[in-house]
């Protein structure tokens, strides 16, 4: 059974001033599914991840042409609001980064500035996310600690709890795992097997192993490029290209 | 015999030009508490700081009004410089383009460089004049005023240490907040803002310490009558400005003479106490930061 796109990807060019940073690229990811980039340091998918909700647009000087499309509709048009763009696509960064406030505040955040002030309501958000995050059974009896108080692995489940109270319907991560420990990633890779079948899920990883665990389509980025965009399992067994091969095989990285 | 040994050379030279920094501090101290608290064997510590009366012919030194009054100039100040110069600090971390960021931020640093008397005649002639026309006073020359010029020389201090701790604050938690749909006020005053607050605060008790010791700007501006200030739109006296104004003719080593030093006291000691509360704050904001 073939998946509906969720996202679009149309000859998009990135630059950082002069420095094109991202070069004709194509893509399209599955509604449902786990889409995961690697490639090398600085090849640019960190880069490419950002444009799926904006982010690069907080940078000064970058430049960017193409189009991507959200349920056919293109998030770089004159009418998108970014700020509502980013409630549909959410994110969560390569560092954990709760907020320097309790918990429940973490997770309310989202709902609070989108206008939900019932407490049961605002509650019922934070249970609700905690346990999708599968964070709920630690946190349950002291939502009021300061988040900052966590360890690396649940502050990084709080994150995607938080990112999860928003509701969105596609959720970025960009190398979500790379602070973290063994143990603490085999959760968060766990939990997107869990999260997939909601939400539509695209990783950035620069550890294969990762890609190959959680991902159904795997695209390989060199120089800004995607080289080459397939199954997972496709890319780990049968690779077209030759670099994608020396990379996965590790010759190179 | 020991080598010779630069780097420890250095180090020691060094560590001798910042302990005289300490000793020169000590002193100082040393100074004005011996030249000042003889006062208390004739006149009682209550009746200098809550007496109203001050008559030095008489020996009655009653310093109550003139503390009220610097409070009174450091408070107005204050109320005025905070909203100003916190909204300045999140216009420049957070909104301004770079152009406006470099016009702004060297003239903020050139109002910090202006000497004081300059504010003074400046207050004296424009703020003074204001006041006496739009209240319709018989003088200008009020705690308001110097309420007013002291929160214009304030305003950098504030200005610069908020900007500090608010561009202190992490990126992370700036690209936290827009991921998930935050507008830039909502990310400035439900995460910036609490995240720099300590900082902020710091940079407010700075500036509470610079207000208060504050005399030539606030000598020119004041009226310096020695009443209780009923309002801030009368004339009155602060600590500092009591000094300048009679230690000229206070005889050394008199109870008048000892009574000025203990009204410089009272700041010293008040700016003593801010500074440590605000450096403390200052390395508990860098702390929470890493």
């Amino acid at each position: 059974m073939d998946q509906k796109n969720k996202i679009l990807v149309k000859d998009l060019n990135l630059w950082y001033g002069d420095k094109q940073a991202l070069k004709d690229n194509n893509l399209n990811i599955k509604e449902n599914r786990v889409t995961a980039l690697i490639g090398p340091s600085g090849c640019g998918k960190s880069t490419f991840i950002r444009c799926l909700n904006r982010m690069n647009d907080l940078i000064d000087g970058v430049k960017i042409t193409g189009e991507v499309l959200l349920d056919n509709k293109n998030i770089y048009d004159k009418d998108i609001d970014p700020v509502a763009l980013r409630k549909r696509v959410g994110m969560v960064f390569q560092r954990p980064n709760p907020f320097p406030m309790s918990i429940f505040d973490n997770v309310a955040y989202g709902p609070r500035i989108h206008g939900i002030k019932d407490k049961t309501e605002l509650r019922r958000i934070v249970e609700e996310s905690l346990v999708g995050a599968a964070l709920w059974g630690e946190v349950s009896d002291r939502l009021n600690t300061n988040a900052l108080d966590l360890s690396g692995g649940q502050q990084q489940r709080l994150c995607i709890a938080r990112t999860l109270a928003v509701k969105p319907e596609v959720v970025l991560f960009d190398e979500p795992c790379s602070a973290l420990d063994p143990i603490a990633t085999g959760k968060i890779e766990d939990l997107m097997q869990d999260l997939k079948k909601k939400y539509t899920i695209v990783i950035v990883t620069h550890n294969m192993q990762q890609a190959a665990r959680v991902s159904d389509y795997t695209g390989f980025f060199l120089l800004g490029r995607l080289l080459e965009f397939a199954k997972t399992r496709d890319i780990f067994e049968n690779p077209k290209k030759k670099e994608t091969e020396d990379y996965i095989t590790g010759r190179f990285g | 015999m020991g080598r010779f040994e630069p780097e420890k050379m250095v180090g020691r030279v060094l560590m001798l030009f910042s302990i005289t920094a300490v000793v020169v501090l000590l002193l100082i101290m040393l100074f004005i508490f011996n030249a000042g608290l003889p006062l208390f064997t004739k006149v009682g510590v209550l009746d200098f700081l809550f007496g109203t009366r001050w008559v030095p012919s008489k020996d009655v030194y009653g310093a109550f009004q003139f503390i009220v009054a610097a409070f009174m100039v450091t408070f107005g100040a204050l109320l005025i410089a905070v909203p100003l110069g916190l909204s300045c600090a999140i216009f420049l971390s957070e909104i301004a383009p770079r152009w406006a960021k470099n016009i702004v931020r060297p003239a903020i640093e050139l109002l910090a460089g202006i000497p004081s008397i300059i504010y003074g005649v400046f207050a004296l002639v424009i703020i003074v004049n204001a006041a006496h026309i739009t209240f319709n006073l018989a003088t200008g020359e009020t705690i308001l005023a110097a309420s007013i010029i002291l929160s214009i020389m304030v305003l950098p201090i504030i200005i610069s240490i908020s900007q500090d701790a608010i561009e202190a604050v992490p990126r992370l938690y700036r690209e936290g907040s827009y991921a998930m749909g935050a507008t830039d006020w909502q990310t400035i005053h439900r995460v910036l803002l609490p995240a720099a607050s300590q900082g902020i605060v710091a940079g407010v008790i700075l500036g509470m310490g610079r207000a208060i010791g504050e005399t030539m700007a606030v000598v020119l501006v004041i009226g310096n009558v020695e009443k209780f200030p009923t309002g801030f739109l009368v004339p009155g006296e602060t600590l500092t400005s009591a000094i300048l104004l009679e230690m000229g003719e206070a005889v050394v080593n008199s109870l008048h003479y000892r009574a000025l030093f203990c009204l410089g006291i009272v700041p010293f000691v008040f700016v003593l106490v801010l500074s440590v509360l605000s450096s403390r704050l200052i390395s508990r904001n860098h702390e929470r930061f890493e």
